[in-house]
């Protein structure tokens, strides 16, 4: 009985201890927010009781709201230091990357470094000036030697010669330019050049040439290929 | 009811009783001025300039922030304060502020021109010719090329006398503002309200 009683108490004890610490850290908090609470209800209260006092505390909290330029200096990063700045200038050469589409310079053009053929045709043979081109023709890929312009006009009735008007300068590459024999020289022959100039070279495509890689590859796939077939002699020898 | 709920209940009673502040318990990150007193902004030709309400800012901007809020804001005369000395942009809606950001500007070799200016052209895709550089919603205003545009605003970093904004505070921007806006640009020394 006596050992119940005991266990009852401690146990109602510990239950009180705890309540009560409870109740101590929930009052420690109110002693806290007292002070906030009253401040705040004594604002809340006055305010339609005691305009004047409402005002006031109003006019106070608005003063320390009113200059916009304080709220610009609370948000501000600062004045700026005095160290240096950085400032982007771009003022170099424009080109920063080579143009997919390069154009060699005209007087690499051997036929153009040549000097003009100047071939004697009379007078009366020629047919009236030619229009230009229109500028897609006359691109860079297009074989149009200009010195060759004036002395194959248009439908000049030659030997072997178009029989439908021809622009000059859309001669293919590879032919020779179609115009008027000169006197003493059978037709469809190629034009005389003059002494000490190189010789006329159509420009063709390019002979394509395997690279070293190219080739170091195909001597080692022969060399593979070879080796493989005289390991296949040697095991066929030995089977038998 | 807890002892916390009591202080908010308190807290939010207090402050909607307090006349002028109305709205500052609002969600809206705003700072509303009461009608009887609003503030006042000096431009740098001796006009003035009405302030209605403020963005609340808490904390100071790094180089790059912007803030921009037009929420309830009406229709008006749209104006831009620059302040060279605070390093701040802050774009004013019918006396509202409705933006503000952290910019770079000029530097010593060339400065970023002050006083009052208009825009005078807009143009959303500009490149200069003469920095060879894209200056994206440029609000263009002087005839010799200084322009209120995107850019990468770092700090340590400065223009050419153009002043640099965020991108996408200056497409804010640039949709806002028109011809013949008024840019307020403060010098350094001469920030000062009234």
């Amino acid at each position: 009985m006596l050992r119940r009683w005991k266990s009852t108490f401690r146990r109602e004890s510990s239950r009180l201890h705890l309540l009560f610490a409870g109740r101590i850290v929930s009052q420690k908090r109110m002693l806290w927010l007292a002070p906030l609470l009253l401040g705040l209800t004594f604002v809340a209260v006055t305010d339609p009781g005691v305009p004047a006092l409402g005002q006031a505390v109003g006019k106070k909290i608005i003063a320390a709201l009113k200059d916009p330029l304080a709220l610009l200096g609370q948000r501000s990063p600062g004045k700026r230091s005095g160290t240096r700045h950085l400032t982007k200038t771009k003022t170099g050469p424009h080109e920063r990357v080579l143009s997919t589409v390069r154009e060699r310079p005209a007087a690499a053009n051997p036929l153009l470094e040549a000097p003009p053929v100047v071939l004697d045709i009379p007078a009366g043979a020629l047919a009236p000036a030619p229009t230009p081109l229109p500028a897609a023709e006359t691109g860079p890929g297009v074989f149009n030697p200009p010195f060759f312009t004036p002395f194959f006009p248009i439908g000049f009735p030659g030997p072997g010669g178009p029989s439908t008007p021809t622009p000059p300068g859309s001669t293919p590459p590879g032919q020779p330019p179609v115009g008027p024999p000169p006197p003493g020289q059978p037709p469809g022959s190629p034009p005389p050049t003059p002494p000490g100039s190189p010789p006329l070279i159509p420009p063709g495509p390019p002979i394509p040439i395997p690279e070293p890689a190219t080739w170091t590859m195909m001597g080692l796939g022969f060399l593979a290929a070879v080796s493989a077939r005289r390991r296949a002699r040697k095991q066929r020898a030995q089977s038998r | 009811m807890s002892a916390r709920s009591w202080y908010f209940a308190a807290s939010l009673v207090s402050v909607l009783a307090v006349p002028g502040l109305e709205a500052a318990a609002a969600p809206t990150s705003r700072i509303w001025y009461p009608a009887s007193s609003y503030p006042q902004l000096s431009l740098p030709d001796g006009r003035r300039e009405i302030v209605r309400s403020m963005l609340d800012v808490a904390k100071p901007m790094q180089f790059g922030d912007f803030v921009w809020n037009e929420d309830r804001v009406p229709r008006g005369p749209v104006w831009v304060r620059v302040d060279l000395g605070l390093q701040l942009l802050s774009v004013f809606r019918d006396g509202h502020e409705i933006g503000s950001a952290v910019i770079l500007f000029g530097t010593d070799g060339k400065a970023t021109p002050t006083g009052d200016f208009t825009v005078q052209d807009k143009n959303a895709n500009y490149h200069s010719h003469t920095y060879d550089a894209p200056m994206p919603y440029a609000l263009r205003l002087t005839s010799d090329g200084v322009a209120i545009h995107g850019s990468n605003v770092r700090e340590g970093w400065a223009t050419h006398g153009c002043i640099g904004v965020p991108l996408e505070f200056a497409r804010r921007l640039f949709a806002a503002a028109s011809k013949g806006d008024v840019v307020a640009i403060i010098a350094a020394k001469t920030a000062r309200s009234p």
